[in-house]
């Protein structure tokens, strides 16, 4: 295969919840994709809209000089790097390696070792804004790496995010990213905790929510509708990973020697979920957790005043 | 002093950071206030503004039929209404007494009772909104307690808020505040600990909240600007009350057996900041305890940007 066709494919790794409307955006862009997902049911609406598939990601980096990986966690980032089938065992010299996914500093400084011995260049471009903006567009990327090559990257990433920023060297965008999450996936829990006791102390949860929304705490309530709507089945994030975001940064955290006390205590309750066996559900249904230690239940609602 | 002069006259104690306002607001609307605190400079403007003082919490409910009160916590209210000089040394059967304070839900319930004993409604009405709704009158209040007495200061509490509620019996009025600043006090303490994990790995603190700002952490990122500009002298809520709050809410579950791991966390860092002496400072210098156990300090910057306050 000729040079010049590699350089006109982009290469799709992890088409899942938030990768599949990633690629989506960039095919709408008018660009051909590779794509390859452990799944193939999680491809299939790219295969229709013209992307064609691979079936390993090597065969994925040995079509395409530019592949971007979308994917749960460092052991499949590695795996999808330096595994058998992995980006590294079909890359040439010159490729361009962009990984949308959250991964742990240290997982990006090992795979930056390994690729730039491959002449690999490797983009640290973690996103933030969840599926629905994903959906359109509308992301923010925290790109770091080698910032000429990222230069050549930002008219794709153009379609997929608003905010395209460079931060440094690879690593930075993963240490955003991260800061960014453990405040998401922490600062919730104690509106769950406190709707818990409320319930429990013989509060209506639904008049609470009103009252709540109205006094100093209104802005930590906008996610309340979903917890109380309870529908935690094919979520956009599930537990498995919100466990996994909160579990990267306290890795950080230790690893720069800075105590965390609530960090800490909301992954008590992620751990808690996962033994439940919630890893698939809604990160959200840590308040069915929080239900089930306080002995009570709220009835799943819908809030009739979205906020 | 005939009944009709104790009918006319609203009692005041209390009038302090929050205090101060809601009592100005009473004034401005057209009420003669007779005031008491124990710290005689609080109640300057006041007096300036028309109001009279008493002497103690007894004279200021030997004098009027219907008394506010707006005291740091427990302890002070517990004094107010039972202490030699209290309300209860003062009041006359028929009276109306409305705290406005953050109470215990158990001591609500309590004095409650020696009021009621006494013939004296007692409607339990904390506020939120903080000095800057105090100011300007638009507070939500959380009031609660018997409903005919809560309908006859309704027109005073509207002087004082925007979202006048009932909620109940006496105590639920305390637990819907109580809930709601568990909840701020709490949820700004993980910003805190990420701000400082991400400088001390080496991010530009500017730069960071101007990223959060644009990622899904942007609900959060309120007080940013308070916790970079490291504004914690004059604060309009005291870490000393936040403690209290929260370790107020944490009885509250206790009580009703519900674990509550992100309160209790959040709690050790109060008590760690308080033992630090930021106790006058504002809550949110707990960013110093998590500095100081990080031993790393973020520089203070001035950043764009104000944000919701108590």
């Amino acid at each position: 295969m000729p040079d010049s066709s590699r350089s006109q494919l982009i290469g799709f790794i992890g088409t899942g919840n938030i990768g599949n409307p990633m690629a989506r955006q960039l095919i709408r862009g008018g660009h051909q994709l590779v794509v390859f997902d452990l799944r193939p049911e999680a491809m299939e609406n790219l295969l229709e809209l013209g992307a064609e598939s691979a079936s390993s990601a090597a065969e994925v980096a040995s079509r395409c000089s530019v592949v971007f990986t979308s994917l749960p966690g460092p052991p499949q980032i590695e795996a999808a790097t330096a595994g058998p089938e992995g980006i590294l065992a079909g890359a040439s010299s010159g490729d361009i390696h962009v990984d949308l996914s959250t991964n742990s500093l240290r997982g990006v400084q090992r795979i930056v070792g390994l690729e730039t011995d491959a002449g690999i260049i490797h983009i640290d471009a973690p996103v933030t804004g969840g599926v629905v903006r994903a959906g359109k567009g509308d992301l923010t990327i925290y790109g770091s790496g080698d910032a000429e090559t990222f230069e050549r990257v930002r008219p794709l990433l153009d379609y997929i995010g608003t905010n395209v920023f460079h931060l440094g060297d690879a690593g930075m965008g993963c240490l955003y990213k991260l800061v960014n999450n453990v405040i998401v996936l922490s600062g919730h829990m104690i509106v769950q905790e406190a709707l818990v006791l409320g319930a429990k102390a013989g509060l209506d949860v639904p008049d609470l929510v009103k009252k709540l929304r109205l006094g100093t705490a209104r802005p930590y309530m906008g996610l309340v509708d979903h917890f109380l709507a309870k529908q935690w089945q094919n979520p956009p994030s599930t537990m498995v990973i919100a466990e996994k975001d909160v579990r990267l940064a306290l890795e950080l955290a230790r690893e720069q020697q800075v105590a965390m006390p609530v960090a800490n205590a909301v992954h008590q309750t992620y751990l808690t979920a996962l033994a439940a066996g919630f890893d698939e559900l809604h990160h959200y249904s840590t308040i069915d957790v929080l239900e089930a230690a306080a002995g009570i239940e709220i009835p799943a609602t819908q809030l009739q005043d979205d906020p | 002093m005939p009944d009709s002069s104790r009918d006319q006259l609203i009692g005041f104690i209390g009038t302090g950071n929050i205090g101060n306002p809601m009592a100005r607001n009473l004034i401005e609307a057209g009420h003669q206030l007779v005031i008491f605190d124990l710290r005689t400079e609080v109640m300057e403007n006041l007096l300036e503004l028309g109001a009279e003082s008493a002497e103690s919490c007894a004279e200021v409910a030997s004098r009027c039929s219907i008394v506010f009160s707006s005291l740091p916590g427990p302890p002070e209210i517990e004094a107010a209404i039972t202490g030699a000089d209290g309300i209860l040394a003062g009041a006359s059967p028929g009276d109306i007494h409305v705290d406005l304070s953050s109470n215990s839900i158990t001591t609500v319930r309590r004095l409650a009772q020696l009021e009621s004993d006494a013939g004296v409604s007692y409607i339990d009405a904390p506020v939120t909104g903080g000095v800057p709704g105090a100011e300007s009158g638009t507070l939500t209040v959380l009031g609660s307690g018997d409903a005919d007495a809560f309908e006859r200061v309704r027109p005073l509490l509207d002087c004082i808020g925007s979202n006048v509620f009932h909620l109940g019996e006496a105590g639920a009025g305390c637990l819907f505040k109580l809930l709601n600043n568990v909840i701020i006090l709490c949820g700004n303490q993980i910003v805190q600990e990420a701000l400082v994990l991400g400088t001390k790995a080496g991010l530009d603190p500017e730069d960071l909240v101007e990223k959060l700002r644009l990622g899904t952490a942007r609900p959060y990122m309120g007080l940013a600007p308070y916790l970079l500009g490291k504004r914690f002298d004059n604060p309009s809520f005291t870490l000393r009350l936040a403690e209290k709050d929260v370790s107020l809410a944490i009885e509250a579950a206790r009580a009703n057996q519900v674990p509550m791991p992100v309160a209790n966390a959040a709690h050790q860092t109060y008590l760690r900041a308080l033992s630090a002496g930021l106790g006058e400072q504002s809550f949110l210098a707990t960013l110093q305890a998590i500095e100081a156990a990080a031993g790393h300090e973020i520089p203070t910057i001035q950043i764009e940007g104000g944000g919701a306050s108590l």
